[in-house]
C-alpha cells in the first residue's frame, strides 16, 4: 500500500555536510512525490534546528507504521539504527558507506568503536529492511555483501553548480598574489581526517616541490575530524619546512570554496577510502584536473575523466601531476571529460534517480 | 552514468585511455628520477618517519592533557589543601619523567 509519509532518520546532521545536504534535498523530493516526509536526527548541529525534529519523536506506537515509512541514512553506527530497526513499518536504507575502523582508530578510538558498531548494525538491519540503495555501485556491491536482496544505486544529492559562484574576492586576491610567483597549485578538499590521507598529499607533494616544482604550493580545505591528526598534519608539514607553501584553512565559505577552485591547478586526492568523494565531482565541474590514488568508490566517481594511480608512492604521484601539469593537451581533454562526467552527477540527474528509485520502492511493495 | 538505478555492477573501474596514459607517463618518469639518484628509498623512509614523529608527537598532547585532568580531579578530592602545593610539584616531576614512557605508549597504539 502506498504510504502517506516517509520520514527519514539519520545519526546525525550538520551544516555543510554532504550526507546531511542529501537527506535535506530527498526530503524536498520525497514531498514533492507527495509524500508527508520529517526528518528525525539524535545529533542536531546548529543551524540545522527547526527543519530537523528530534530521535526521540520518531512515532513508534503499534499503528505508527501503518501508512508511514522510515529511510534510514547509513553512514555510522548510532543509536539511531535501533530506533529504526524498531519502527513498526516498512524500512528503506539509503547507504554511504562507513570507513574501516582501522583507518581511524588510532586517532579517534571512540569514532573506531562507531564504525566498527555501525558495520554490526549494517548487517542486523538486511532483514528487516525491504528497500536499499546506495550512493555509488561500490557501496552498493557492500549491501549485497552484507545480506541487503535489493540494492540500488543512486548518487549523491549534491549540486556542484552551488560553486558557481562569485568566489570570495579577497581569498582570490591573495591565492593569486601567490601564483603570481610562479609554481603551481595542488588542492584537496575533505576533512581533514586519516582515512582522507591528506598526510599521503603532503608527502607527495615534498617529493613533487623537490623533484619538479620548488615553488609549488598545496592547500588541503576542510575542517577537521579532530585535533590530533591535524596537529599532526601540522606538525608534519613543519618538520619538511614548508610552512609557506602549504596552505590548512580549515572549514571555509562557499565563496571561499570557489575560489580555491578557481585558482587550483590539480585535485589531487589520496584517500584511502570514499564512498563516493563529492569534491571529485566539484573539481571536475570546475574544470580541474583530477589525479586520484584508485581506493573504494573514487575509481567509479573519477571514471575516465581523471588520471588514477595505483599506488600512493609521494615520488609517483608527484611525477604524475608532473606529468600532467607538463602536457598541456592531456590537460585540457582531461578538464574536457571531467566537465561531462561531472554533469552526469548533477542534481537534476540524481534527483530523477532518486524518484525512480522511490516509485519502485513504492511498486515493489505493492 | 554508470549503473545509475541499477544493481550493483563489478567495483572495478579502470581509468579512460588517456588517464592511464598519463599514469603509465607518471610511473616512467618517477623510475627515471630514482634511477638518477634524485629520489631515493631513504627519502621515502625519511618522509614516513618525520610522520610518525608528527603523529606520536600529536597523539601526545590530547593524551597528556587527559592524563592531567584526571589526576588533578583525583588530587582534590584526596590531597588536603595544606599539602597541595607539595603535591603540585610532585605531579610535575612524575609528568616529566612519565613523557618519555608515554610515548612509547603512543607509538604501540598506531600499530594496532
Amino acid at each position: 500500500m502506498r504510504p502517506e509519509a516517509i520520514d527519514q532518520v539519520i545519526p546525525a546532521i550538520v551544516e555543510h555536510d554532504a550526507v546531511s545536504n542529501h537527506t535535506f534535498e530527498a526530503q524536498r523530493l520525497l514531498r514533492q512525490l507527495g509524500f508527508a516526509s520529517e526528518i528525525f536526527a539524535r545529533i542536531i548541529g546548529p543551524g540545522c534546528d527547526g527543519r530537523v525534529r528530534p530521535l526521540a519523536e520518531l512515532p513508534t506506537g503499534p499503528s505508527a507504521g501503518d501508512r508511514r515509512w522510515v529511510l534510514y541514512q547509513s553512514s555510522i553506527g548510532s543509536p539511531a539504527a535501533d530506533a529504526f530497526a524498531a519502527f513498526p513499518g516498512r524500512k528503506l536504507l539509503d547507504y554511504h558507506n562507513i570507513t574501516p575502523a582501522a583507518l581511524v582508530e588510532r586517532w579517534l578510538p571512540p569514532l573506531g568503536d562507531e564504525t566498527r558498531l555501525g558495520r554490526r548494525q549494517l548487517a542486523e538491519l538486511a532483514p528487516k529492511v525491504s528497500f536499499a540503495f546506495a550512493d555509488s555501485a561500490y557501496n552498493a556491491a557492500e549491501l549485497t555483501e552484507a545480506g541487503y536482496a535489493v540494492a540500488r544505486v543512486v548518487p549523491v544529492l549534491v549540486e556542484a553548480g552551488n560553486l558557481d559562484l562569485a568566489p570570495d574576492a579577497e581569498v582570490v586576491e591573495r591565492l593569486q598574489a601567490a601564483r603570481s610567483r610562479g609554481g603551481a597549485d595542488w588542492l584537496f578538499v575533505g576533512q581533514l581526517a586519516p582515512h582522507k590521507a591528506q598526510h599521503d598529499v603532503i608527502k607527495a607533494f615534498a617529493a613533487y616541490r623537490r623533484c619538479f616544482d620548488p615553488t609549488a604550493r598545496l592547500h588541503l580545505v576542510g575542517r577537521e575530524m579532530g585535533n590530533a591528526y591535524r596537529d599532526a598534519l601540522r606538525r608534519l608539514v613543519a618538520s619538511l619546512g614548508l610552512s609557506a607553501a602549504v596552505e590548512l584553512p580549515g572549514s571555509v565559505s562557499t565563496a571561499a570554496l570557489a575560489a580555491y577552485y578557481a585558482t587550483a591547478d590539480v585535485f589531487v586526492c589520496c584517500s584511502s577510502h570514499e564512498g563516493f568523494c563529492v569534491p571529485v565531482v566539484e573539481a571536475m565541474h570546475r574544470g580541474i584536473p583530477v589525479v586520484a590514488y584508485a581506493a573504494a568508490a573514487v575509481p567509479e566517481t573519477v571514471g575516465d575523466a581523471g588520471v588514477l594511480v595505483a599506488e600512493k608512492d609521494p615520488l609517483t604521484v608527484a611525477a604524475t601531476v608532473a606529468e600532467l601539469l607538463g602536457d598541456a593537451h592531456a590537460r585540457a581533454a582531461l578538464v574536457r571529460a571531467g566537465r561531462e562526467r561531472a554533469a552526469g552527477y548533477s542534481l537534476e540527474r540524481a534527483r530523477a534517480t532518486f524518484r525512480t528509485v522511490i516509485t519502485e520502492a513504492v511498486d515493489h511493495s505493492e | 552514468m554508470d549503473a545509475v538505478g541499477e544493481a550493483a555492477p563489478d567495483r572495478a573501474r579502470p581509468g579512460g585511455r588517456l588517464g592511464g596514459d598519463v599514469a603509465r607517463r607518471g610511473r616512467d618518469r618517477a623510475a627515471g628520477v630514482r634511477e638518477a639518484g634524485q629520489w631515493t628509498s631513504v627519502d621515502d623512509a625519511e618522509l614516513d618517519r618525520r610522520f610518525e614523529a608528527a603523529a606520536v608527537a600529536a597523539l601526545r598532547v590530547p593524551a597528556l592533557a587527559e592524563r592531567s585532568a584526571f589526576l588533578r580531579q583525583v588530587g582534590r578530592r584526596v590531597v588536603p589543601e595544606r599539602l597541595r602545593p607539595a603535591a603540585r610539584r610532585a605531579a610535575g616531576l612524575v609528568d616529566r619523567a612519565g613523557s618519555a614512557a608515554l610515548s612509547r605508549y603512543g607509538r604501540l597504539r598506531g600499530r594496532r
